[in-house]
């Protein structure tokens, strides 16, 4: 384990602390041996003092040395690091077909995404039945990512709210490499009466894609649909687009957090 | 043919029963930017104030009454610095209703503006901004290269209605 040389000083500082504590305590003994000469107590009192003064003085070092590391900025949060690792490795390309997506284990590899999370392992290493990879946190029911959205096309809206919700989800034992959804976009059409416009969906997760996408109800006038790419490193965050369900011609676009 | 023809008559009566469909954001979209290629060289003043002149000097030639309310302006020279100045205040006006097709509420604002100017103008009718319309949706694809009748056509329907809404004839 490495550790800064600030840090590594305080380990020697305490252990030389407790040297001296013990040593405290031997003279303490030799002392209750000696005894009854009162010069010798005086003598060793004065000896007992002095120690504590050193160890007075050795604290006071220490927490100087404390304060100067804690001066030095501190670790960079796991969040972070999590989200750069994974708009690197968006940045990076893969191989994969449309159809396919990569395993997440370490060796590249592209799995059809209609193996994902069905009990089987595809992947060589198996992470395409990881727990990570089939968590069904991001389907939650009940689940809300929100974001400012921008509208590109479609809508004559400056940038506002738009939320995403989980209302349903379902996933069939004979085919679990999919959880069927239900959920509600809902985007402010006006911002001084605050008229919320809000559309009933219904679709899937796709685990190997790490992506929500949601289209109109049977039957209803096809508005809007919404695609969420999970590819933030987490299932708190995602990369939302608002899309015309028979094109996927993007409208808006959100950064979504989980709300 | 006729499919096509019942295609854009159900989209004039569409664009007509809701404002909805109007000059959509992508349809502004297309006119901002086939109009932005005008100007893209520094002489744009130069191509403002010949492109304001012809429409302006059209207009007057199909009603000749309009010749009178362009008098303040000197309008029988076309060529003298006056009426060059009063073609780029319109084109300029029209310029910036375009740029502002994007922020709907700053619109409605300059086009209220700009309907409050011409309502002070005696003698200016409705009649006159319907040939207006006419004369620049014919001049506009000669200048353009690219150009989205269906969409000029239903933002430009929307300024110059606002533009005319304050006057009574």
């Amino acid at each position: 384990i490495w550790l800064p040389p600030a840090a590594v000083q305080q380990v020697s500082l305490k252990a030389t602390i407790i040297v001296i504590m013990w040593c405290i305590l031997l003279l303490a003994g030799l002392a209750a041996a000696a005894a009854s000469d009162p010069y010798k107590e005086k003598r060793f009192e004065y000896i007992v003092k002095n120690q504590k003064l050193h160890l007075g003085y050795l604290e006071k070092k220490l927490h100087a040395i404390e304060e100067e590391f804690n001066e030095l900025s501190a670790d960079v949060d796991r969040k972070t690091i999590r989200h750069l690792k994974a708009r690197i490795s968006n940045l990076e390309e893969n191989h994969c077909t449309d159809d396919q997506s990569e395993c997440p284990g370490d060796v590249p590899e592209c799995v059809d995404d209609l193996l994902f999370c069905d009990g089987e392992k595809d992947c060589r290493d198996g992470s395409d039945e990881d727990d990570d990879t089939c968590s069904l946190n991001i389907t939650h029911v009940g689940s809300s990512y929100t974001g400012l959205a921008t509208w590109t096309s479609c809508e004559d809206l400056p940038p506002d709210h738009a939320v995403v919700t989980i209302t349903a989800a379902h996933r069939r034992d004979y085919f679990p490499s999919r959880v069927w959804l239900r959920g509600t976009l809902s985007y402010e059409i006006d911002e001084k009466d605050h008229v919320i416009h809000t559309i009933q969906l219904r679709g899937y997760y796709n685990f190997g894609k790490r992506e929500i996408a949601l289209g109109p109800l049977p039957g209803q006038k096809p508005g809007y649909g919404v695609i969420c790419d999970f590819n933030l490193g987490d299932d708190d965050h995602a990369d939302c687009k608002i899309v015309v369900p028979s094109s996927l011609f993007v409208c808006a676009h959100f950064n979504a957090a989980r709300y | 043919m006729l499919r096509q023809l019942l295609v854009i008559v159900g989209l004039a009566v569409c664009c007509l029963a809701s404002d909805e469909h109007c000059c959509s954001e992508e349809d502004h979209r297309i006119v901002q930017h086939q109009w932005d290629v005008l100007w893209r060289d520094t002489e744009s003043s130069k191509i403002k104030i010949g492109f304001g002149r012809l429409l302006l000097t059209k207009l007057a030639k199909e009603i000749p009454e309009v010749a009178d309310l362009f008098k303040r302006v000197d309008i029988e020279h076309p060529e003298g610095p006056k009426f060059a100045a009063h073609s780029l205040r319109i084109l300029n006006a029209l310029d910036m209703t375009i740029n502002l097709l994007d922020d709907p509420p700053a619109l409605a604002a300059a086009l209220d503006h700009l309907a409050h100017q011409h309502e002070v103008r005696e003698g200016v009718k409705k009649a006159h901004f319907k040939k207006f319309g006419e004369i620049l949706a014919g001049g506009l694809p000669r200048v353009l290269d690219d150009y989205d009748a269906l969409a000029w056509k239903s933002c430009l329907k929307g300024i110059l209605t606002k533009i005319a809404s304050k006057l009574n004839a």
